[in-house]
């Protein structure tokens, strides 16, 4: 079921050649569209075989190998916009390429209250962690 | 996490428990000194995204003018990261105020603590849709009136009533070029997202 990747036409290295929405094959959002562009994204760092992926995904697999990086970072190293950034992630998460970790965004029940706002006990730690600074 | 993992992926997930991440926002016109403001205190040197597209037929041959139609609405934004003690980590979204861009603000404040708008009293009506959105959208914010050369050219108050702020909003002068007073922008928001949660 993972082997169902889109063919597109050939971007080869150069990523930012290719018209954006290419990479995605023609999607614009992903299942999670939403996902915070500050939720983290962590690959192991032994990458296994990577072989019928996308350039794209492969530069985000090793972008996140062995270390959390954010949405917004993976589409400022690969210049991909975020929107794209987002479908490819969401793509290689249900693959099980790689891990998305939500704590402390929007998404994350636990730190949000049912009007969005953040918990007073997160919003205490980052006061006390800025000043600390 | 029930089913068991077949690869290292979720395996490692599970041994180290992932930062937790917030974010805040800082909104200001071109040039105001927001990716200055920002790298004077990210542990990262800023980055830099697109943050919406909506390319519609460039470079696709139709009949018509195709460099007429093109709508490139590409948004170039900046970010830091500031890693807080207790795996916490911060990070700040730099993003133009002008009217033309608000169509991707509802994607950027979505779970921010609050947002900074910087201003340049040379250019007041740059920050005006920013703080327009933001008072409208209910999100906490903090002005802050970047002084370039270290010299404030304006008192506080005139530049509230020329922005139309309430009173409630708090207003400080700022360089963005100074860690310290980044730092003190920065708990300023955080202290206002307290005091509205504790009203």
């Amino acid at each position: 079921m993972t082997e169902a990747i889109e063919p597109y036409g050939g971007a080869g290295e150069e990523a930012s050649t290719v018209r954006p929405y290419a990479v995605t094959g023609g999607r614009v959002s992903a299942a999670n569209s939403h996902l915070p562009m500050e939720a983290l994204v962590e690959a192991p760092s032994a990458i296994r075989n990577l072989r019928g992926l996308t350039p794209e995904k492969k530069k985000i697999l090793q972008l996140a190998a062995g270390q959390y990086q954010s949405v917004a970072e993976l589409s400022a190293h690969t210049r991909l916009p975020l929107g794209v950034v987002r479908v490819l992630v969401t793509d290689l998460a249900e693959e099980k390429y790689l891990t998305i970790h939500t704590a402390g965004t929007a998404d994350d029940a636990a730190t949000h209250d049912a009007n969005g706002g953040l918990s007073l006990s997160l919003l205490e730690s980052v006061l006390d962690g800025i000043a600390a600074l | 996490m029930a089913s068991q993992p077949s690869n290292a992926a979720v395996a490692s997930s599970n041994a180290a428990q992932a930062p937790t991440v917030v974010k805040i926002v800082i909104a200001g016109g071109f040039a105001v000194g927001k990716t200055t403001f920002i790298g004077s205190i990210s542990d990262i040197d800023p980055l830099n995204t697109e943050a919406a597209m909506t390319e519609k037929s460039i470079g696709v041959d139709d009949a018509g003018g195709v460099t007429d139609r093109k709508t490139t609405t590409t948004v170039a934004m900046d970010f830091g990261r500031i890693a807080l003690p207790g795996s916490l980590w911060l990070y700040l979204f730099g993003t133009p105020g002008q009217d033309r861009f608000l169509f991707m603000w509802d994607d950027l404040v979505r779970g921010a603590i609050g947002a900074v708008v910087l201003v340049d009293t040379e250019r007041l009506d740059q920050c005006f849709p920013a703080v327009d959105y933001f008072e409208g959208k209910g999100i906490p914010f903090v002005v802050c009136v970047n002084c370039f050369d270290g010299v404030a050219r304006h008192k506080l108050e005139d530049v509230r009533e020329a922005l139309g702020v309430p009173p409630e909003v708090p207003m400080m002068y700022t360089d963005a070029r100074e860690r310290a007073a980044t730092k003190q922008a920065l708990i300023a928001v955080v202290q206002l997202a307290m005091k509205r949660l504790k009203a």
